[in-house]
């Protein structure tokens, strides 16, 4: 039964680029708040498209797709926004900006909210210690590493306390051991109220945490509970 | 781009570092006001402001023109059987110095009379022998002008063979050819500035496409439009205000030299005298300059619009 309380719930969606074929077809689902998924699926499966659609970048070719009990069909931009900043994102590519400091990069969500930097100076700092990146807050991200980079994009990503966490690929760059903690903090923020979801390939990682999975194949999705 | 470092200090004396700066630009000033954008723009100013200076110059001089020839009637006193005499010119004027809305009269001398041949026939004392009609200008009161058919009859009924030219084939001829001006210079300002507008538009475009990451980040972890469009439009508004100076600052200077420089093309002054009555001499008033300023605002504004749907549209693009 479809709970009227869901976090996500997706009807009938399915996901063509141009006239191709559906890479996402028939996807039924919803998760409520405060769950933990991992995303799994071969390369190619839909995986970052199906984090997309939840992250309002695509738009369902069909069916419908509610957050926070919002179709987001008819979201206004200003209703984009409100959700957006509900919701955060771990890119596979990180997409942190070059001409911004570590710390500036991860203090961006609640800047661009108009917080006061002496609000969340410690916070910021905080959280950038508590991701190995203590010294590493003054760098720009040029000089960071493919694991710095990431942990920094993570860091972003929690900053605002997001009901929902979207994360693509967020242990791909980084040791085993980093991959352990920052699973730790995912699980920690999953415990505080936040809603998780991963998309990873990485098998040993989902076997420490043996949480429900959502597998992605030929453009359908099951749920393994 | 020269970024600064910040600098660890201790804030709030609790031992946290602070590795921000206060004012990090969220959108690197670099890469919108690169030189190559401002370049562009400033030259598009430049040839704007000429455009329009030239325009406000021509029609400046086409009214004046205008101006000058109705509000001046001439009256031919012909030749019969031999010179007309000084007397009879003297008649004349007061004569029509008696009559309402007249406000000067200046009877040409012979010699001045003569003069005004020279161009067409050459300097020689053959045209001593002419017979060539006096010509007396009359300069009429434009706020209160006479009857002119009635004075051109009562004054060619009292002193035969005298002819009154209120010039009024010219003044349509004329009034022909400045409406044309007029609509050519109207018709020349709206396509610079819809080459001016759609150059800046392309240029500012593609500065805004190399910030698209930027848009990217900042819709990503919810900044709402307003906040992501007004990070560049200070930026763009900067560059279209400097360009803007720069460009119509240039033309301002063009038209502050052009006098001295048209006076000194022209060896002859009667062709220069010629030139600066059609055309007037190329320098702008007060208005002229505000018209130039004009140009600098609409640059600016450009800029700042072009930036605003820029960020739009990149929006729309990135979003659901």
């Amino acid at each position: 039964m479809v709970s009227s309380h869901a976090l996500i719930r997706f009807e009938n969606v399915g996901l063509r680029y141009g006239v191709g074929q559906e890479v996402l077809r028939d996807i039924n689902f919803h998760l409520q708040p405060g769950s933990f998924h991992f995303l799994t699926g071969p390369s190619g499966a839909g995986k970052s498209t199906l984090l997309r659609l939840l992250f309002m970048s695509l738009r369902p070719s069909r069916g419908l797709v509610y957050l926070f009990g919002r179709n987001i069909a008819q979201n206004t931009t200003g209703q984009r926004a409100d959700l957006r900043r509900r919701i955060g994102i771990v890119f596979q590519d990180f997409r942190l900006l070059d001409h911004l400091t570590t710390w500036e990069n991860v203090a961006l969500p609640l800047r661009v909210v108009g917080r006061k930097q002496n609000d969340y100076r410690e916070d910021v700092t905080e959280l950038l210690k508590w991701v190995g990146l203590g010294d590493r807050m003054h760098a720009y991200p040029a000089v960071l590493s493919g694991g710095e980079k990431q942990r920094a994009a993570i860091a972003r990503a929690v900053i605002g306390k997001p009901e929902l966490l979207l994360a693509d690929e967020p242990t791909g760059n980084v040791d085993p051991q980093m991959a352990r903690r920052l699973l730790r903090l995912f699980i920690e923020l999953n415990r505080l109220g936040t809603s998780i979801i991963i998309a990873t390939h990485d098998y040993q990682l989902m076997s420490q945490f043996p949480g429900p999975r959502m597998q992605l194949e030929n453009g359908r999705l099951e749920l393994f509970e | 781009m020269q970024q600064s470092l910040p600098v660890p200090v201790e804030a709030g004396g609790q031992g946290v570092l602070k590795f921000a700066r206060a004012n990090a630009p969220i959108v690197p000033p670099g890469s919108v006001t690169g030189r190559s954008l401002t370049f562009v723009i400033a030259i598009m100013a430049f040839l704007a402001s000429l455009t329009a200076g030239a325009v406000y110059v021509t029609f400046n001089a086409a009214n004046a023109w205008t101006n000058n020839i109705s509000s001046e009637i001439t009256v031919q006193v012909q030749q019969r059987g031999g010179d007309v005499g000084d007397e009879k010119i003297a008649e004349i004027k007061k004569f029509l110095l008696d009559q309402n809305g007249i406000r000067r009269v200046n009877p040409f001398s012979r010699e001045q009379s003569l003069k005004l041949v020279e161009p067409w026939i050459g300097k020689s004392d053959i045209l001593k022998s002419f017979a060539i009609p006096r010509l007396i200008t009359v300069e009429i009161d434009r706020e209160n002008p006479p009857e002119i058919q009635t004075l051109k009859k009562v004054l060619e009924a009292k002193f035969p063979g005298t002819l009154l030219d209120d010039h009024g084939h010219w003044r349509g001829e004329i009034r022909r050819l400045t409406r044309f001006m007029e609509l050519a210079g109207i018709g020349m300002l709206l396509l610079m500035a819809a080459a001016t507008a759609a150059v800046i538009v392309a240029a500012a475009t593609s500065a805004l496409a190399s910030n698209r990451e930027i848009v990217a980040v900042l819709n990503f972890v919810g900044a709402e439009e307003q906040f992501i469009a007004r990070q560049f439009e200070s930026h763009f508004l900067k560059v279209g205000v400097m360009a803007g100076i720069a460009g119509s600052g240039m033309a301002a200077v063009v038209f502050l030299v052009l006098p001295y420089v048209t006076e000194g093309m022209h060896s002859s002054a009667t062709s220069e005298a010629e030139i600066r009555r059609l055309v007037g001499a190329g320098s702008l008033d007060f208005w002229g300059y505000i018209v130039l300023a004009i140009v600098v605002v609409a640059v600016a504004m450009i800029c700042k619009m072009t930036s605003r749907y820029g960020v739009r549209r990149i929006l729309n693009q990135q979003n659901a």
